[in-house]
């Protein structure tokens, strides 16, 4: 049985509360109530406390200070003192902290390679899905999570450059436009939270992690194959091989911060691609595709 | 005078080869490459020191480069003109 976390709205207006995720601690300061319910309902309870001595991230979600806000009210997000990003209508702010939490990694943590990559895991082996937007590489990644696979990361591939692992982070998957209603048939029973118009990305919701992606957030995962999703209507889900050399360019053109760590980005990335089969995967239908990957996963043919 | 063709003297060049690809990583500019056998065969040939064409002709057909095509003089210089166009190769004078 999963157990909801009620927030205290004073504590999150006021000193802030402290979101655990995988190895990040950010503090969240924010007087907006669907922060506070966006925290609740993708989160489980015992990341989220007081924060007790060190956060990796300050950020505060505030209305702007000018009379716009009370005509059109708005949300900014605030990190570190500084405002990274112009403001929000005021009902997006849960989807900007969401945003804002992306960024704060991927400009921030340089020990870890970033990959823009959904990351899965099963027996231990990871499949990266990188994909430039528009791909179906979230509505996958949501997908084959209600199938089995454990969630790593969405948005963010953080690819450990020492040990060669890939580190968990069990944050909701943000689906986009007609993939909320693809996944809610897919899965009745996933928890997808309110759903916003009119956002840079189109209509938003995001997806909690199963249970048990929260459960294992602390194990890491080797990479075994990276797959590059291309959502196709009408197709067959199929996997069709790639040579390393196309794989680590796509992948290379997507990363956050691979052109940043020079030559060790470079190290780092075809290190990876050493240990992965690479394919391209075509697919229009979430349950051909879950079969798919579970005969990979199964060691069977593809 | 034949032209050799030699690394870049500052360095910076990283490679990797698969069996189905390559790639190289120029530190200089920043830009990673997807690179073909035989561009891969000539970067390597000249770790070894600056070579003219036909030198590298050569050191290709004594066995880094098994396909007819590649070992051909023009592919050869078509190929390090390539590179040089990206800078991953220069002529040494």
């Amino acid at each position: 049985m999963t157990e909801y976390l009620s927030i205290d709205r004073a504590q999150i207006s006021g000193a802030g509360l402290a979101l655990r995720t995988g190895p990040f601690v950010t503090h969240i300061r924010s007087p907006f109530a669907l922060v506070a319910e966006g925290l609740v309902a993708m989160y489980p309870a015992e990341w989220i406390g007081a924060l007790q001595d060190f956060a990796d991230f300050h950020v505060h979600l505030a209305p702007p200070l000018n009379l716009r806000r009370w005509w059109h009210p708005q949300v900014v997000f605030h990190f570190d003192g500084k405002q990274p990003f112009k403001p929000l209508p005021a009902d997006q702010a849960y989807a900007m902290l969401e945003w804002g939490l992306n960024w704060c990694i991927s400009a921030h943590m340089h020990r870890y390679l970033m990959l823009h990559a959904g990351v899965i895991e099963r027996h231990g082996r990871a499949v990266i899905l990188p994909a430039p937007p528009g791909s179906g590489k979230s509505t996958l990644t949501a997908g084959l999570i209600q199938r089995g696979w454990r969630l790593l990361s969405d948005e963010l591939g953080i690819f450990d450059r020492g040990t060669g692992e890939f580190v968990a982070l069990a944050r909701p998957v943000s689906l986009k436009n007609q993939s909320i209603e693809v996944i809610r048939k897919f899965a009745p029973d996933a928890i997808i939270g309110r759903t916003v118009h009119d956002t840079v990305k189109g209509t938003v919701a995001h997806l909690r992690a199963p249970q048990d992606s929260f459960e294992r957030v602390h194990e890491r995962a080797r990479p075994a194959w990276v797959v590059l999703p291309r959502y196709v209507p009408g197709s067959k889900a199929r996997l069709e091989v790639l040579t390393k050399g196309e794989v680590l360019m796509a992948v290379a053109e997507g990363a956050f911060n691979y052109s940043l760590l020079g030559a060790a980005g470079f190290h780092a990335l075809s290190a990876l691609i050493d240990r992965c089969d690479c394919y391209q995967f075509e697919y229009s239908d979430l349950e051909q595709a879950a079969q798919v990957f579970h005969r990979l996963a199964e060691g069977q043919d593809v | 005078m034949a032209v050799a063709w030699r690394l870049p003297p500052q360095g910076g060049l990283e490679w990797r080869q698969w069996q189905d690809s390559a790639v190289v990583y120029h530190g200089v500019s920043g830009n990673t490459h997807q690179i073909s056998a035989s561009a891969y065969a000539v970067l390597s040939a000249l770790s070894d020191g600056a070579k003219t064409t036909s030198e590298l002709v050569q050191h290709l057909a004594n066995g880094h480069i098994t396909r007819h095509d590649a070992v051909s003089t023009d592919h050869c210089e078509q190929t390090c003109e390539a590179l040089a166009r990206l800078g991953l190769i220069e002529p040494t004078a």
